[in-house]
């Protein structure tokens, strides 16, 4: 049995959004997502550094696609979650709802 | 379009720098790129000015953000050379504000004083400066760092106006090398990323 990833709350919303943006996963698209449906209004920053320390993890992979004249002529840096991100995702979301259940703030 | 058009649709030269500097190797490209992206929609969203108002906060956030992280990478598992940085670096900021902050302490001191006191100053703080850059920085970075610190002693000697010698330089340069010796000597350099 491999050995369980804990994720960190940021960690978990980044990875959501990877798996939500699927082939269109690069660092603006992403940073945009969790502004505009989460309200994280954080720095592109924050963003990259949380995608390189999940890269490390093994959690997501990435590779450069195409530049386009919008920005500058500089490639995108396109984000894939791995089999061990969606696992990480899905054990850290069932340990919160399990804790959640019952409580005031369960949702159905 | 004009070339006032062009201009405002470019995004600010020096935070486009500044963010570039500070972004990991293996991320710069995409960083910039991705501002520049963002950067354009809020030209078309809302106006040039607020564009670039938003580019120049936000490259100094991203900036702030990729030095933090690095500076963890780089001195959170070793926290022997995080306290030796943090130490040198206090003496020599002590020294350089008693130095700067009391004229007076100095002004009735023996040459000998003044001397003690401003070699502490520029080896504490050029060690310091060495164990920082040498766990931190890679190509550019150490050249601005170096440019930057030659600036900043330029200014020092200019505000005291008494060590007009030399010898200091060669002494900073010695205190620079050596930090920079230690940390890597110390552990490894961490990648890049």
């Amino acid at each position: 049995m491999g050995k369980r990833v804990l994720l960190g709350e940021f960690e978990l919303l980044v990875l959501a959004a990877v798996l939500r943006l699927g082939n269109e996963a690069y660092g603006a698209n992403v940073y945009r997502e969790l502004g505009e449906k989460c309200d994280r209004h954080v720095s592109l920053g924050a963003v990259y550094t949380t995608l390189s320390r999940l890269e490390g993890k093994n959690l997501v992979t990435s590779e450069l696609g195409e530049s386009t004249p919008v920005r500058g002529g500089r490639a995108k840096r396109y984000f894939t979650i791995t089999n061990a991100g969606k696992t990480a995702v899905s054990s850290s979301s069932r340990a919160l709802m399990s804790l959640l259940q019952d409580t005031e703030l369960a949702w159905t | 379009m004009s070339e006032h058009d062009t201009n405002v649709m470019r995004s600010p030269r020096i935070a486009r720098c500044f963010v570039r500097l500070c972004s990991p190797p293996l991320y710069a490209q995409s960083v910039v790129g991705d501002l520049e992206e963002e950067f354009r929609r809020r030209v078309e969203e809302a106006s040039p000015s607020v564009a670039r108002s938003w580019y120049r906060v936000e490259a100094f956030r991203s900036g702030l953000r990729f030095g933090g992280h690095r500076a963890v990478r780089a001195f959170g598992p070793n926290e022997g050379l995080a306290v030796l940085a943090g130490a040198t670096a206090a003496i020599g900021l002590l020294a350089l504000s008693a130095f700067l902050g009391l004229p007076d302490l100095f002004a009735g001191a023996s040459v000998s004083a003044k001397l003690l006191a401003g070699t502490v100053v520029i080896f504490a703080t050029s060690v310091a400066g060495g164990l920082v850059t040498g766990r931190l920085a890679h190509r550019g970075q150490l050249i601005c760092g170096v440019a930057l610190g030659a600036l900043f002693l330029l200014f020092i000697r200019a505000e005291a106006g008494v060590w007009p010698h030399p010898a200091w330089s060669a002494l900073q340069m010695f205190g620079v090398v050596l930090g920079a010796l230690t940390s890597s000597r110390i552990t490894p350099r961490s990648p890049a990323t």
